[in-house]
């Protein structure tokens, strides 16, 4: 089987539709990249400013609040998982049990709406 | 009647257990709100190094520098896409114009894998996983 070998004009146009879609590939990679970084960009001063305003005294929101209390709560329970693998002691376990209990009860007492998912960490067995 | 009071050592007890749940959520929360301006920090930092990336391979190429073969298939798979979005059009709402873009963007995507070929590039337009792709 043969294939036709292209014209000379034929070759140019190739040439010219692949300089073409490699500068708009290009372009767009710089675009998207640009728009990325302006993205992170608001994402870490609105983490800023976020935690500035805490620390200078503002409440948490009540999703803050069950995020901190979800994350020493994820912290327990993953000790948890290292001591049945033997890999943490069953004394560090009911350390981080507590402690998510203590940050529980402390966000309770600021006001805010916790659940006592007590029974996912076991914290009152 | 006779009523029992705590002792003045429970009631302290359980004062300065209640501050202490208190400092701790406190602490959480200020862990909590660093990790996550901590975790936006990485993020801009990534987002800054594919800019950085993105803008030196635009200065090379724009110099005159070569394309990398996964650079050339995604200028290919760029033109497939715009191939596939005309024929969905075409496929969903034809009419002639919407037929006449499709097969312009089908032959735009074989005139840059030609184009690209012929520039000595490996392009394989079929699988792009493929390790021994033409």
């Amino acid at each position: 089987m043969t294939t036709k070998r292209p014209s000379a004009a034929e070759s140019a146009r190739d040439a010219e539709n692949a300089r073409e879609a490699t500068t708009d590939y290009f372009q767009h990679e710089l675009d998207q990249a640009r728009a990325a970084v302006r993205v992170a960009m608001a994402a870490v001063e609105t983490a800023e400013a976020r935690r500035r305003q805490v620390e200078d005294g503002d409440r948490l929101s009540e999703n803050e609040a069950l995020i901190v209390f979800g994350t020493v709560q994820d912290q327990a329970v993953k000790v948890g998982s290292a001591a049945i693998d033997g890999k943490a002691t069953r004394e560090e376990y009911e350390t981080a049990t507590e402690r998510a209990e203590s940050v529980r009860r402390g966000l309770v007492a600021d006001g805010y709406d916790i659940p006592d998912y007590s029974h996912r960490t076991g914290a009152r067995r | 009647m006779t009523t029992t009071s705590p002792t003045a050592d429970a009631v302290v007890a359980e004062k300065d257990g209640a501050e202490e749940d208190l400092w701790t959520a406190r602490q959480a929360a200020h862990r909590y709100l660093e990790a996550r301006q901590a975790e936006a920090e990485t993020e801009l930092a990534r987002a800054q190094a594919r800019l950085a990336v993105a803008r030196r391979r635009v200065g090379e190429y724009r110099r005159g520098g070569p394309l990398t073969d996964t650079e050339a298939r995604l200028v290919v798979f760029d033109a497939l896409e715009e191939a596939v979005r005309t024929g969905r059009q075409d496929a969903v709402d034809p009419t002639g114009d919407s037929a006449a873009a499709y097969e312009a963007a089908q032959e735009r995507a074989r005139a840059i894998v030609r184009g690209l070929r012929a520039a000595g590039h490996r392009v394989d337009t079929t699988d792009p996983t493929r390790k021994d792709a033409p």
